[in-house]
């Protein structure tokens, strides 16, 4: 019995290379599929996700194709460690799918006004159709911030009322990805409405309303007048980002 | 986090005390398992259950979400780098012979410096997958100046960089010129002083440095006559797999450190203190190391600065620094180079960095 036991960890052992390869392929393959990886990576970086499914299928193949039973003998303990280490992110993706970056995420990353691009930015200049009724992205909003002063818009994102907010005013925020949710940067509208209390940190909202520029702590911020805020269900993880 | 980074270090100055006995062990799959020392198993098995106990107690907080996905999105967007790099330098083990890269890249010849730090533009690759490309490299026989100006150079010097930074700050070719320059030059420098400051034997690890067994196809596969061309294919690739293996584990490691940081440190008191001519540049410095993120993205962060009062020189400061030095590189270093030859090579990069950024005031 011990012999088979012991018999049992060594082909265990030998097999572990090929284990956190599968393991890894199983991951990208799921994230993959119906565009999971959008919770966490730039849309734009699909390719990178076949190149590393390639690339395992390879590592797989090239270790089954030498496997040996004798390198389970080889420094068992140095190997189980290694592939735990290995494991952990698989673990993390499987314990965080569903989640976000929110109200938390934003209070470490925003910068005063919380906008990664200039207001009256040097940017390339789009035209842009008026926008009542049509909800826009936060990102059109603050990239064109100029192009829509004035003008009645309508956007989603979640909810700050963080330490500064009064009881009619709160932060509509959503992160925008370039390449992964490390550097996820938020991108913030003031909101000022006569129901802002009702809502709590991590609400999803559609505001509409009146967009212009209000001054706080002697900066210029974008904000939006808002006639109607109501809540609105969570988009799906991978939806729940914008993206450069 | 320290004490973790402290005992990754102290593990690496063990391994080297230890290594003439712990280089003999090598597995079937040809590659060195050495005999890890007690700090070594003590540091990775901390980050294990650290990881797995958060995990566990902590799955509901927001600061674990944050911290999970950052941490996740770093490694996912890391791995294929990685995965290719180690690819790379599985066939440039198996492929290329170490006399070709010794005529091309002489050993104690200054002009390979220079020719190393701009080697990014035809291989356009990530401070990630650099790591192990230089690795095999060094094996090879690159000298280790030219190495070092690749393994600092390359990530900055390229063309997916290059048009990055462009995006990022609306097609301003000055910033992504500067961006290049500076990236080069600091890259060439600090080469060079490595090379006066060390050896190759002294700054890297011995089978980084030496490597008598395993050099050819034919060798590796005990026959003596040429290896077919598919045979040395999979052995290219059973080598990259290996390679992954041993400094994949580095990769997690630094990318779960840089999460901790990402989630605990607001960047708001960072920028608190920008005012201050000169400090701007270092809390720059300092954040490029601790956010870890790709040379590929990182020029979006940099530019999201201008709205705050951070100057032009802060700012490239954070977009020179960061694809040279950062957590995760660190760590991933440790499989290259001795522990001694980490910390010079780390402090001449910061202040270098620093100085140079000096004279854009």
């Amino acid at each position: 019995m011990k012999v088979k036991i012991q018999n049992a960890i060594v082909l265990t052992t030998a097999c572990l290379p090929s284990i956190i390869y599968i393991t890894w392929l199983a991951a990208y393959y799921w994230l993959l599929e119906a565009g999971r990886y959008k919770a966490f990576l730039q849309p734009k970086l699909w390719p990178l996700l076949i190149l590393a499914l390639i690339l395992l299928l390879l590592f797989i193949a090239a270790l089954i194709t030498q496997f040996s039973r004798k390198s389970g003998h080889v420094l068992k303990f140095e190997r189980w460690l290694q592939a735990a280490i290995l494991f952990v992110p698989v673990l993390f993706l499987w314990a965080i799918y569903g989640q976000s970056l929110g109200t938390h995420a934003l209070a470490k990353r925003a910068l005063d006004t919380g906008q990664p691009f200039p207001i009256s930015g040097t940017g390339p200049q789009r035209s842009f159709p008026t926008t009542d009724g049509k909800t826009s992205s936060l990102l059109e909003l603050i990239k064109n911030a100029e192009q829509f002063n004035g003008k009645r818009v309508a956007a989603e994102g979640m909810v700050y009322r963080g330490g500064h907010s009064d009881r009619n005013r709160f932060r509509l925020f959503r992160f925008v990805i370039v390449c992964c949710a490390a550097d996820a940067l938020p991108l913030v509208i003031l909101v000022k409405s006569k129901i802002a209390e009702k809502f709590d940190n991590d609400d999803w909202v559609r505001v509409e309303g009146i967009f212009s520029f209000e001054t706080v702590n002697s900066r210029q911020v974008s904000s939006i007048a808002a006639d109607s805020v109501r809540p609105i269900p969570a988009p799906p993880p991978e939806k729940r980002y914008l993206f450069f | 986090m320290l004490i973790l980074l402290f005992l990754c270090f102290k593990y690496d100055k063990l391994l080297n005390m230890n290594s003439p006995a712990c280089d003999s062990a090598i597995s079937e799959h040809g590659h060195d398992h050495r005999q890890g020392s007690r700090s070594s198993r003590y540091a990775q098995l901390l980050f294990v259950l650290l990881a797995l106990g958060l995990i566990i107690f902590f799955r509901d907080a927001p600061q674990f979400n944050t911290l999970g996905i950052i941490f996740v999105s770093i490694v996912l967007e890391a791995l294929p780098f990685m995965l290719l790099g180690t690819l790379i330098g599985g066939f440039i083990e198996v492929f290329v012979p170490r006399e070709t890269v010794t005529r091309w890249l002489p050993e104690g010849r200054w002009w390979t410096v220079f020719i190393g730090a701009g080697m990014g533009v035809i291989f356009p690759v990530c401070e990630c997958a650099i790591v192990p490309v230089v690795r095999k490299l060094l094996q090879k026989g690159v000298p280790l100046s030219a190495a070092i100006a690749f393994l600092l150079g390359g990530p900055i010097v390229n063309p997916l960089v290059a048009a990055s930074t462009a995006v990022a700050y609306f097609g301003d070719w000055s910033i992504v010129m500067q961006r290049m320059m500076f990236g080069y030059g600091i890259a060439v420098g600090i080469g060079l002083l490595m090379g006066l400051l060390f050896t190759k034997a002294k700054a890297v690890h011995n089978e980084v440095s030496s490597k008598p067994v395993r050099r050819d196809a034919p060798e590796i596969l005990g026959s003596g006559k040429p290896a077919a061309w598919t045979e040395k294919i999979g052995l290219a690739v059973n080598h990259a797999a290996g390679d992954f293996l041993d400094i994949g584990r580095f990769l997690v490691i630094g990318a779960f450190c840089a999460a901790v940081v990402q989630t605990l440190v607001p960047r708001q008191a960072f920028v608190a203190v920008m005012d201050t001519p000169g400090f701007s540049i270092l809390i720059m410095m300092l954040l490029a190391v601790l956010l870890n993120l790709c040379s590929e993205a990182d020029a979006f962060v940099a530019a999201s600065f201008r709205s705050s009062l951070v100057p032009l020189s802060g700012q490239m400061a954070f977009m020179v620094l960061g694809p040279m030095l950062d957590i995760k590189l660190i760590l991933m270093y440790l499989k290259v180079f001795k522990a001694p030859a980490i910390a010079v090579l780390a402090s001449l990069t910061f202040i270098v960095v620093f100085l140079s950024m000096l004279t854009m005031y």
